[in-house]
Formats: structure tokens, sequence, C-alpha cells
């Protein structure tokens, strides 16, 4: 299997093609995107986070796998199913930070996503030519996205609480995540292959947008935004969460605890269907996001305890505390 | 120990800042509800009973402020995904 430094090395090949080929203009927007992402650079962390979406991985375990079974795909079509994951991601990123991020104003991210999708259907294209069974499936994810994307942005206007099947429905928008490595199961035409790899992809970034929404608690209610974890916390209790991590018991039973279950719990979920599509290859990424997701509350309580006091020294009002730190800091 | 006991910019008294820097435990207990009386209650703080009770309500600010960095830093680890 693909090593992550060779993983890395495609990745970048293909994100420094699409640097090569974009207008000035749509270029400066791509590069923003990069910087904002940590891609591009010599590190690979933000490539590979066990708490966030294999979106490089995934690829390299079908390819694996299919190797397994006497299935050789050769490694310049690997790589450009691995253009297709970068290329396929930021395009989602351009449109959803166009539509709610800072960035709502800039054009620019409007024409980038255009040229991403354009890049990646070439790529596409390379690994499974014009296959009927490939294209249909392709319309029928991105057609839920687009659906997706506007109900996302309805719910975000509206009033009416975000509930769990609204939550659930809104994961359409990660359908897109799993492209890349059903062009590999089609080229193999192991087809039968790709329930598991949707169920996968819709239970990993299940628990990935939980820890995510968490996480973004604090700049979610800033900034007005609405999520199934805000509702649930309660805006106005959210002040008070910090007690049931400085506490040595509630934490069992506390708010925190119940949203990191629920992530858990996806979490199992998509183990199962990565034991299906990709046992071998899957099964220490499996075991270590494991591990993060039960180590969340340790780490949060020790992070707690050193901000409390890095806190105590500096100089601090009580309007603060409703500001997002990440604008603080920008100050 | 005139100096230490100058409140802090943070509105936290010197000797309870400096106090909590050197000494773990100390912080734990003064971040925790239960145990913060008995922590502030340490004659080396030498703290009047008034400064204790304004003490405890600036402090849970604090820890709420706190909380909030701690669920950023877990957030700048990096969780890529849609959101």
């Amino acid at each position: 299997m693909l090593d992550r430094g060779s993983i890395k090395l495609h990745v970048d090949r293909h994100l420094c093609a699409a640097l090569d080929v974009l207008p000035p203009r749509v270029r400066e927007s791509f590069e923003g995107l990069l910087r904002q992402r940590r891609l591009l650079t010599p590190d690979p962390a933000p490539y590979f986070q066990p708490l966030g979406h294999p979106l490089f991985e995934l690829p390299a375990w079908v390819a694996a796998r299919l190797g397994e079974e006497g299935v050789d795909m050769p490694d310049e079509v690997v790589s450009d199913v691995l253009g297709v994951s970068v290329l396929g991601y930021l395009h989602v990123r351009a449109q959803d930070d166009w539509l709610d991020g800072a960035a709502r104003e800039d054009p620019g991210l409007v024409a980038l996503a255009e040229a991403l999708l354009a890049l990646s259907h070439r790529l596409l294209v390379s690994v499974v030519g014009s296959s009927p069974r490939f294209w249909a499936f392709y319309v029928e994810v991105m057609t839920a996205y687009a659906g997706s994307l506007l109900r996302a942005d309805e719910l975000r206007k509206g009033a009416a609480p975000i509930r769990r099947s609204d939550f659930e429905q809104l994961l359409a928008q990660s359908r897109p995540l799993a492209i890349p490595a059903a062009a590999l199961l089609d080229r193999a035409d192991r087809w039968d292959l790709l329930g598991s790899l949707e169920e996968f992809v819709f239970a990993a970034t299940a628990a990935s947008q939980l820890v995510n929404d968490l996480t973004d608690l604090y700049r979610d209610r800033t900034n007005g935004h609405r999520t199934w974890t805000l509702e649930v916390v309660g805006a106005s209790q959210a002040d008070q969460l910090w007690t049931e991590v400085a506490g040595s018991t509630s934490g069992q039973t506390g708010q925190l605890h119940q949203r990191i279950e629920e992530a858990l719990s996806f979490h199992e979920r998509s183990a199962r269907a990565a034991h299906a599509l990709a046992p071998t290859a899957a099964g220490g990424w499996i075991i270590d996001r494991r591990a993060m997701l039960e180590a969340l509350l340790g780490d949060l309580r020790g992070s707690l305890l050193n901000a409390f006091v890095a806190r105590l020294a500096r100089p601090t009002g009580r309007a603060e505390q409703l500001q997002d730190p990440r604008e603080e800091r920008a100050l | 120990m005139t100096e230490s006991r100058e409140p802090h910019l943070s509105g936290v008294p010197g000797s309870v800042v400096v106090r909590a820097q050197h000494d773990m435990d100390f912080a734990t207990r003064l971040l925790h509800r239960d145990t913060r009386d008995d922590a502030l209650n340490d004659p080396s703080l030498r703290l009047t009973e008034d400064e204790r009770s304004e003490l405890s309500a600036r402090l849970d600010d604090i820890a709420a402020m706190s909380f909030q960095d701690a669920m950023e830093r877990i957030r700048d680890a990096g969780v890529v995904c849609l959101g």
C-alpha cells in the first residue's frame, strides 16, 4: 500500500499541476484556499488527521484491497484518483466558503470551484473512461450534493431547530467523498463494494462532523450558525460546559460525553463498513481514531487546565467571553 | 510579599497567579468549583474574605474562556471534513 509520504507526493503533484493551468485571478483564490487548508506545505499533518475524514487514505486502502485480490492498479491510476480526491475536496470547500464563510463576496471562489471540477473530471475520465455505470453514479451523487447544499443554506437562514434527521440529511454533502474510490471500484469491476464504500463515507464523515461541530461550538454561536450540536447543548448552556470537563465524575453523563459517544457510535459504524471494504489497510486508522475519540474528554481536560493557568495572567474582560478566540488572535 | 498580592491584569491577585503557575495541583483545585474555596483559603495567599468571594465568580469567567481556548486547540489540531 502507498505510504503517507508517497500519497502526499501524488497529492502535491496534482495541486502544482492545477496551479500551473489556472488563470491568475482564479489562481489567487486557489492559493488562498491552499493556505487556509494548510495544503502544499512540507508538513504532512494537515493531509492526515485521525479525527478528520481519511480523504487521501481511502483510495489507497481500496487500491491495496484490490491489489490483495490480484487486481493491479497502475501507479498513475492511483495518482490520478488522489488528484480527484484533493481537487474534488477543494471544489466543495470553495463552494462552502462562498456560501457560508467570511469570503462570501469573493466571486473568485465560484470561478475556482468550476475550474477544480473541470480538472477533476479530466482525471476521472483517465481512470474510468466513459463507463455508464460510474457516470450514472456520479450524476446521482452530485445532484444529491447540490440539493443538500441548498438545504443547508435554508437551515442556516431559517429558525427551525436542527435535529438529528437534519444532520443526517445534510451529510449528503459528504457523498462526493466516495467518488475517487468508486472510480477504482468501477475500473476493477468490483461495483459490489460500492454500498460499503458509501456507508463508510457516511458514517466516518458523521463522526468527523460531530467533532467538528463540537470544537466549533463557540465560533458557531458567535457567528449565528446553527448546528445539531449547538441545538442539543443549548447556546446559553455552552458557557457552563467547562464544569463537565473540570469535574471528575460528571463527565460520564454530561453533554460533552454524550456528543463524543455519538461520534464513537458513528465511528463503530464506519469501522464495520471499512471491514467489508478494506479490512487490512484501514485497520490502523480505525484503531487510532477510536483511541483519539475515547481520549478526547481527557485531552480537553488537560488543555483546559493549561489554558486556565495561562488565562490567569492575561488581561481579560468579561466581554471577551462572547468573542470568537480566532477573531481575537487575528486582531 | 505585598508586591505579589497586587491584582494581576486578569483581575486575579498576583499571589494566586504565581502559585497556580508553579503548582498544578493548586491550579487544578482552583479550577474545580468544589475545591476552589479550600484552595483560596490557603493562608500563604493572604487573601481577605472580600477578595475570596469576588475571585470565585471571576475564576468561573476565566474557566469558561479557557474552555473555549481548549476547544480551539483541539480544532486547530486539525479536523478535515466538510464543515
